[in-house]
């Protein structure tokens, strides 16, 4: 297991090498320069110049290039244009929180999608099934701003359940699942649309297998066919799909904490868009397509529990 | 003498068509999204002569109004009706969302089927590009590119475009791969005719049926992606009203006029539900196995 | 004269096809008698399959069924959900023709097999496993307590049609039905699973209802025979009459699609083709392809009574 979660990684580097790359080379190219863009049009030139000097700016590109990965190689993404703190230490303050809200989404998601999905297969073709059909193309449709501003207005204004701004920092442990709710449920009934339609078809799909027909053969009741028998192989292609969209989730997440008003990588995002702070920018990057590497491989781990044809060497 | 015909089947189009009003006639609710997004459309490019307000001009007696027959759906916090403003600001969406999606068509197509055709090193290079940028979340990809390259019309359409070019490069390769080897791309190639022209003219054609699909499903996500840029702040530049700027602008009075807000998000899921029908719809005509 | 388990009586299974109801198996009547192996034969889409699969109503719910399927003082086709759950593999049982798909992948095959012994017996899963293992010594899978710990895809064919057989005989049935349990197998392997399947059914003393295409198969188990054409049954006798003295023009004309070491005849297909479904001649289904004429031909024909019974008009005895 600790091999091929190894290897997995390493397949990965020419991929994650290019991406690096990219990111690299397209903030050097930004119009622009970002000395003036962070000190401001009245900054002298020797404070321009000391700037550049500090962030490395003067040198060759391929220079710089060498720092950048010398600088990974360590475990370093460089340090803010702005505050100068290290961009790991400042992304890695906030990333639990975007964590704890893309598997909080993840969690409502898999509870509601999955048993909606189920239903809507069984009741295949009936008014129940053709209605969850709707709702989930709605889901599907509903840009995650608009999901969290009803959610904020019914849950937060009207019943007074949750509150509207999410502050995860203060408390302890109950507070902070507390005040994860309402941002996790709004950024999950995204995913419940995507889970619930792949869980509808997944289940279809395996109703009509051979082995469910042996299985009522045998006189397994209905109830033991869909929990026992259908469910673990529907689960199969769930998986894929939740690995699938956990970018789309990442990347609405970001909106979710920005409606939210929640620390994490949204927030950070913003913060050095509107700073031009580059390098915390980069270091973003670099930390989202990371991310999504190791879902993908967390992903093919959950297959091989699901699944035992699949074997993880 | 024996004539080789080159013609690539008509009848997968036809079937194509012919599907599609059998479609029209049994699903409803795609029908009901098409018919959806075409008023839509009318409204967008009608918007000058339908909007009852100028939708810059400001009018600070009458801010954040709720519904009334004057202000259709309310005014926001300078007093501009909202209701023309949604209808400007759904120009810059279909505007921004549909050439994004034409762009991210015509050139993922292309390079698929280039790929998929010549095979080889060619196909490796540009699927993994390819995998590339597909390995960032989707929202990050375009946020990075408008963030670095500046807000504008041009960056905010090369950003989508580029975010979901290589699913349709993806659609298009493996298909490409399969007709290659038919009968009459081989006779195509035994006639000598160029791998451009062959490219374009016979397998094109023949991968259309799912690519349009595909369109309709990522023109609802490129419109989604541009109200999300404009939310966080790299939409076009003000003052052209966009629905993802409304909202955000709106949010600031969630609490007493929520309403300014909420119905420029839901012109964004109207617009996104219809074409999200449509390609539904289509989709489960094209695709059997899809279907019920 | 021994009773028998099963009675099947005018049997009609119709499906919908474009807003059409068809008669695939249209009222067909046999028997099923204690201990005996009774194949029933037919080219593919004769209705075989779907009349095995009746007689535990294992259709889906599409399919309409008409006439009884009596097992003891029940009818199988009335039997609510629940009751049939009861019935459907502790008292008769059934294997298919896919042992490869017919196993669910994500589950051991100790799980698999145990699962009847525990869903009928009321067996804790520790001794239904026990059980289990008996079950793959009793179906000659060496290695058995390995076995039972292995999923599907870590045996071979031959050894998963071991196990759907294993699943079958948990619970001791009475009727055993087996749907084309060899074709997928190799030649080798066939021989050896119908042996099994013979070896087994003289010990256990249960029926077996064997369904297939194969006149080879049916030469090698067979004590009585049911042959089926357009989802009727023209003809049904024991094993040596249907093959020493076929009566049927299509049982006849069935015979001589296989060589044989003693065949008199040359081979030969059978000319034309099954009508499909939607457009079944009136009368007698096999009629357009049939070298004999007979002018009753356009009205059904009725099974003659007797052990070795025959539909046809052309032949003494038809009523």
């Amino acid at each position: 297991m600790a091999r091929y979660i190894i290897q997995r990684l390493l397949s990965t580097i020419p991929t994650l090498f290019g991406i690096l790359t990219i990111v690299f080379v397209m903030i050097r190219i930004a119009p622009g320069d970002p000395a003036l863009a962070i000190l401001g049009d009245n900054a002298s030139q020797e404070a321009l110049n000391a700037f550049r000097e500090r962030m490395g700016l003067n040198d060759p590109m391929i220079v710089q290039y060498w720092d950048f990965l010398k600088g990974l190689f360590s475990g370093s993404l460089g340090t803010s244009m702005v505050t100068g703190t290290p961009v790991t230490e400042s992304i890695g303050e906030v990333l639990p929180f975007t964590l704890e809200l893309a598997f909080g989404a993840i969690f409502f998601g898999v509870i509601i999608g999955v048993p909606l999905g189920i239903i809507s297969a069984l009741w295949r073709n009936g008014w129940l099934d053709y209605f969850f059909r709707v709702v989930s193309l709605l889901g599907l449709s509903f840009p995650a701003f608009l999901t969290a501003i009803l959610l904020i207005l019914w849950l937060s204004i009207e019943w007074r359940i949750f509150p509207v701004i999410s502050t995860p920092t203060s408390g302890g442990l109950w507070d902070r699942i507390y005040n994860l709710i309402l941002p996790a449920l709004s950024l999950g009934l995204i995913m419940v649309a995507y889970i619930m339609r792949s869980a509808r078809s997944a289940m279809l799909d395996v109703l009509g297998e051979d082995y469910i027909r042996t299985a009522r053969a045998k006189g397994a009741p209905g109830r033991r066919l869909i929990w026992h028998h259908a469910l673990r192989n529907a689960l199969i292609p769930i998986v894929t799909v939740v690995g699938l969209y956990f970018g789309l989730l990442i990347g609405n997440a970001v909106l979710t904490e920005i409606i939210f008003n929640r620390p994490g990588l949204g927030k950070l995002i913003v913060l050095s868009l509107n700073q031009r702070d580059y390098t915390t920018l980069q270091g973003l990057m670099v930390v989202s397509a990371l991310m999504i590497v190791i879902v993908n491989l967390l992903t093919d781990i959950c297959y091989a529990l699901v699944d035992p044809r699949v074997k993880l060497k | 003498m024996t004539t080789v015909d080159t013609t690539p089947p008509a009848s997968e189009t036809r079937s194509t068509a012919a599907s599609l009003l059998r479609l029209a006639r049994k699903n409803k609710l795609s029908t009901f999204g098409l018919v959806m997004f075409v008023l839509i459309l009318l409204a967008a490019v009608f918007a000058p002569l339908i909007a009852p307000h100028d939708p810059l001009a400001q009018n600070i007696v009458d801010r954040l109004q709720d519904r009334s027959a004057e202000y259709p759906l309310g005014t926001d916090k300078f007093g501009r009706d909202t209701f023309s403003r949604i209808l400007y600001g759904l120009r810059v969406s279909l505007l921004i969302g549909l050439t994004s999606t034409a762009l991210a068509m015509v050139l993922g197509c292309a390079l698929g089927i280039i790929a998929g055709y010549r095979g080889g090193w060619i196909d490796t290079v540009i699927m993994r590009c390819m995998d590339m940028l597909l390995a960032f979340p989707t929202l990050i990809t375009g946020l990075f590119i408008v963030a670095v390259l500046g807000a504008n019309f041009i960056n905010i359409v090369l950003a989508i475009t580029v975010t979901i070019l290589p699913k349709f490069a993806r659609v298009a390769r493996a298909p490409t791969i399969a007709l290659k080897e038919r009968e009459f791309v081989e006779a195509a190639r035994a006639l000598g005719y160029s791998d451009t022209r062959i490219m374009s003219i016979h397998i094109a054609p023949n991968i259309m049926g799912e690519v349009v699909v595909l369109a309709s499903l990522w023109a609802a996500y490129a419109i989604r992606i541009e109200a999300y840029l404009s939310f966080i702040g790299l939409g076009v530049a003000p003052p052209t009203p966009t629905l993802g700027t409304m909202i955000r602008d709106g949010f600031n009075n969630i609490l007493d006029a929520p309403y300014v807000s909420i119905y420029p998000g839901f012109a964004v899921l109207l617009v996104v539900l219809s074409l999200n029908l449509v390609g539904d719809g289509l989709r489960d005509a094209i695709d059997p196995k899809l279907r019920d | 004269m021994t009773s028998p388990l099963m009675q099947i009586e005018d049997l009609s299974i119709s499906f919908k096809i474009d807003d059409e109801w068809c008669r695939a198996v249209n009222g067909i009547s046999f028997d099923i008698m204690p201990n005996e192996t009774l194949c029933i034969v037919g080219e593919s889409g004769c209705g075989k399959s779907i009349t095995a699969m009746s007689l535990m109503k294992l259709l889906p719910d599409s399919a309409k069924l008409g006439g009884s399927v009596m097992f003891g003082e029940r009818n199988m086709l009335s039997l609510s959900e629940r009751e049939l759950e009861d019935v459907r593999g502790s008292r008769i049982a059934m294997i298919f023709q896919e042992p490869m798909t017919s196993l669910n992948p994500v589950l051991t095959v100790g799980e698999q097999i145990a699962e009847p012994l525990v869903l009928h017996k009321g067996m804790s899963w520790s001794a239904a496993r026990r059980e289990a293992r008996n079950l793959l010594d009793l179906v000659r899978i060496p290695d058995a307590q390995k076995r039972l710990g292995q999923y599907p895809h870590e045996l071979s064919g031959g050894m998963r049609q071991r196990v759907m057989i294993a699943i079958g005989l948990a619970c001791r049935p009475e009727i055993l039905i087996a749907d084309e349990p060899t074709t997928a197998l190799d030649v080798t392997i066939q021989a050896q699973v119908l042996a099994l399947l013979e070896d087994i059914r003289k010990e256990q003393g249960l029926s077996i209802v064997m369904i297939t295409h194969d006149l080879g198969v049916v030469a090698n188990v067979a004590d009585r025979v049911a042959v089926m054409y357009a989802g009727e049954m023209v003809e049904t006798g024991p094993v040596e009459a249907i093959f020493d003295a076929p009566s049927h023009p299509y049982t006849q004309a069935l015979l001589r699609t296989v060589p044989r070491a003693d065949a008199a005849f040359e081979l030969s297909p059978i000319s034309g083709q099954v009508p499909p479904i939607q457009a079944m001649p009136d009368g007698c289904r096999f009629s357009p392809r049939c070298a004999e004429e007979h002018r009753a031909c356009r009205v059904t024909p009725k099974l003659s009574p007797g052990p070795h019974s025959v539909a046809c008009w052309a032949r003494e005895g038809a009523a």
